[in-house]
């Protein structure tokens, strides 16, 4: 186990910020923390890399105590903090070279990380540039660099791809893949669903300081649903085919809106052959989907759809 | 990491802040302008009438012969009416009484005194401390400096006043002495360099605002290490400034110097230390540019104006009380009472002073930085 967070509480006056929360991250894993604005995410992970003070709890890291061993554990820690943190008055190689500095490089094998850094961000043709002109997306992939210049064992990512283009977007889920090939361990915080679904091997979902769900997103998916819906594009619908479907075994409705049926079954019901073989004998079948409940419906479903401060 | 690599890079990072160097030359300079203006228009409006004073030679020297004969030259007696006492409490009631303005005595050993080589003091015994029988003082001082060895010790005027306002101006045997005209662009120049606070406010400031200090505090470095190379990043890089205001100050006295640098150049770094802390401090504690701004240049033209108004004999009220804060004042102390042969306790105990402050302001700056950075 790489992380173990037991008991964690973090008060702010009145406020109970994180309550009671506990967490394993087992090395290797991408272990996605979702929760709405306000659940007491960032305040944990604060926590964790030694930027805010709890009230109590304890927290183990690479196996050892956290208040005990704080500069050693460091050591191994990537931080990628959600906003922008390098200086701007310094070029992309010289801020690389200074936050490698803090973490105990020199002399070639700086210059051999910066580099690597560099490259692994698409970053190197930039490096002598002043980072004040970059784009928003090369901004990030620097924010990212910054933090992995030194070849942490746990990288912690606070909504790395806020506010960039798709492109910027892809390259560094894919360069996130990578560095779990290459053995880290990533805590990856994000409002985003789909690359929650697409990076975390592990999700943990909180609300007002608590942990509400933890598991796969195949198991978080199971707890939450108990339908399955197929919605077949026709050539020609009819109430008849409407009411045939009605009668195959697990649907419990089946409706037509203009040439598109929709069929909703219990799940695990296996009705999808039937469906087509009924559908296919009176009509042609344009297009099909299986939809499959996806994390947001999961996060909506325990969050509540009220709005959040 | 060592310390010495984030001072490194706290200094690149200060040279490439272009703006902000020109914010540190030319705002100073603008208030220098505006102060100047002000004061030339305040002396335009003065509406001249003959001072009565009185004189009391308990010497008979030389030099009270001399000053005799100056009192009665035309450019004199155009603006002052004087007459001679016989006793220096015949002068001192006449004082008390209002009947004169001011009354100039000569001590008894007063000759003596110079021919031996010590320092000694014309005296002016004045109800008011705003007078201009002690600019007439420096100016008979002045002329006499061209033919004989008396010398006015320069840094101020060494004006001690007692209750009723009797003022002493110290002469000193060497032939050394502190126009006015050169008070004022030192002053001028010590405030420019005390603007340097704003660069520490800034670097202080801009790390909290650009969340690069984040970088720091989840970094397996010490909070001490990273505070101290900050503190001292921004004091090597306000360090050219004050040597080229050591330069300055060598460029224009530095015949009198005779081998005193060393205690100038001791005065203007610890002066650099206590502006760096100074900034670094009311960065830490509003963590806002605009307020840190406002309360640095207030602190600065607060500071330079008792000084100033010190250095011309006119401090008074609130000013006067703020002089015991001012590093400016100490420092203009030291640089003057070392060049111009002033006296070596206030030299001693103004360098006390400012060692004091700046100890005392370098570790609130590490306390701060370590505690309310975040």
């Amino acid at each position: 186990m790489l992380v173990e967070v037991r008991n964690l509480v973090k008060r702010y006056k009145d406020v109970l910020a994180v309550d009671n929360v506990s967490l394993t991250i087992e090395e290797g894993e991408i272990f996605g923390l979702l929760g709405p604005n306000g659940a007491g995410k960032t305040t944990a992970i604060n926590a964790m890399i030694g930027l805010t003070r709890v009230d109590s709890g304890e927290i183990i890291i690479f196996g050892k105590n956290f208040k005990d061993c704080e500069l050693e554990i460091k050591r191994n820690l990537g931080v990628v903090p959600q906003d922008i943190a390098f200086f701007e008055d310094l070029t992309s190689y010289e801020n690389l070279c200074y936050f490698g500095k803090l973490y105990g490089l020199n002399g070639s094998l700086l210059k051999e990380r910066v580099q690597e850094a560099l490259e692994f961000t698409g970053l190197l043709d930039k490096k002598k540039q002043n980072p004040k002109k970059f784009s928003n997306g090369m901004k990030r992939r620097l924010n990212i660099a910054c933090a992995l210049v030194h070849h942490p064992k746990l990288i912690i990512m606070d909504e790395p791809t806020v506010g960039i283009d798709p492109q910027s977007r892809n390259h560094i889920l894919q360069s996130i893949k990578q560095l779990n090939k290459k053995g880290s361990t990533i805590i990856y915080i994000s409002h985003y669903m789909e690359e929650i679904e697409e990076l975390c091997t592990r999700i943990v979902i909180m609300d007002h300081g608590r942990v509400i769900v933890k598991g796969t997103k195949e198991e978080l998916k199971a707890q939450m649903t108990s339908d399955e819906r197929v919605v077949v594009e026709l050539s020609t619908a009819n109430y008849t085919l409407v009411d045939n479907i009605k009668k195959l075994s697990g649907v419990k409705d089946a409706y037509v809106n203009g040439n598109e049926l929709t069929v909703i079954s219990q799940k695990n019901s296996n009705n999808l052959n039937g469906i087509i073989d009924h559908v296919s004998e009176s009509s042609e079948i344009i297009s099909l989907n299986v939809e499959q409940p996806s994390l947001e419906t999961v996060f909506l479903t325990l969050t509540g759809r009220s709005l959040r401060d | 990491m060592n310390v010495l690599q984030i001072v490194y890079y706290t200094v690149l990072r200060n040279i490439r802040n272009w703006k902000l160097f020109l914010l540190l030359i030319g705002a100073p300079l603008v208030f220098y302008l505006i102060c100047a203006n002000v004061t030339t228009n305040v002396n335009q409006g003065i509406n001249f009438e003959k001072i009565k004073i009185a004189y009391f030679d308990a010497d008979g020297g030389l030099i009270a012969e001399q000053f005799d004969r100056f009192l009665r030259t035309k450019e004199i007696l155009t603006a002052f009416d004087i007459q001679k006492v016989d006793s220096l409490d015949d002068g001192n009631q006449m004082v008390k009484g209002g009947k004169i303005e001011a009354l100039i005595y000569f001590r008894k050993d007063f000759s003596k005194s110079l021919n031996q080589g010590k320092k000694t003091n014309i005296e002016i015994f004045s109800n008011k401390s705003v007078s201009a029988t002690r600019l007439m003082v420096e100016d008979f001082i002045n002329t006499v400096n061209a033919s004989s060895a008396i010398k006015k010790i320069a840094g101020d005027i060494n004006a001690k006043e007692i209750s009723s306002g009797i003022k002493q101006i110290a002469v000193s045997s060497t032939r050394k002495t502190l126009k006015d005209a050169d008070k004022y662009p030192f002053l001028g120049l010590m405030e420019m360099l005390a603007y340097g606070a704003l660069l520490g406010c800034f670097s202080v400031i801009n790390s909290i605002k650009k969340n690069t200090l984040i970088r720091f505090n989840i970094s397996p470095i010490n909070g001490f290490a990273y505070v101290s190379g900050q503190f001292l990043g921004n004091f090597s890089t306000l360090c050219p400034s004050s040597g080229l205001f050591i330069a300055y100050t060598y460029y224009v006295w530095g015949l009198l110097m005779q081998g005193n640098i060393l205690n100038i150049i001791l005065t203007f770094l610890l002066f650099t230390v206590i502006i760096t802390a100074l900034g670094m401090i009311v960065g830490y504690l509003t963590k806002k540019t605009g307020i840190s701004v406002l309360i640095i240049v207030c602190l600065n033209g607060l500071f330079t104006a008792a000084t100033l108004v010190w250095a011309t004999g006119t401090a008074r009220g609130f000013l006067k009380w703020i002089l015991f804060l001012s590093p400016h004042y100490y420092t203009y102390l030291i640089v003057t009472d070392t060049i111009f042969d002033g006296f070596t306790s206030r030299i001693q105990s103004s360098l006390i002073s400012m060692v004091m402050a700046a100890t005392v302001l370098t570790t609130l700056t590490i306390f701060l930085g370590r505690r309310k950075a975040v």
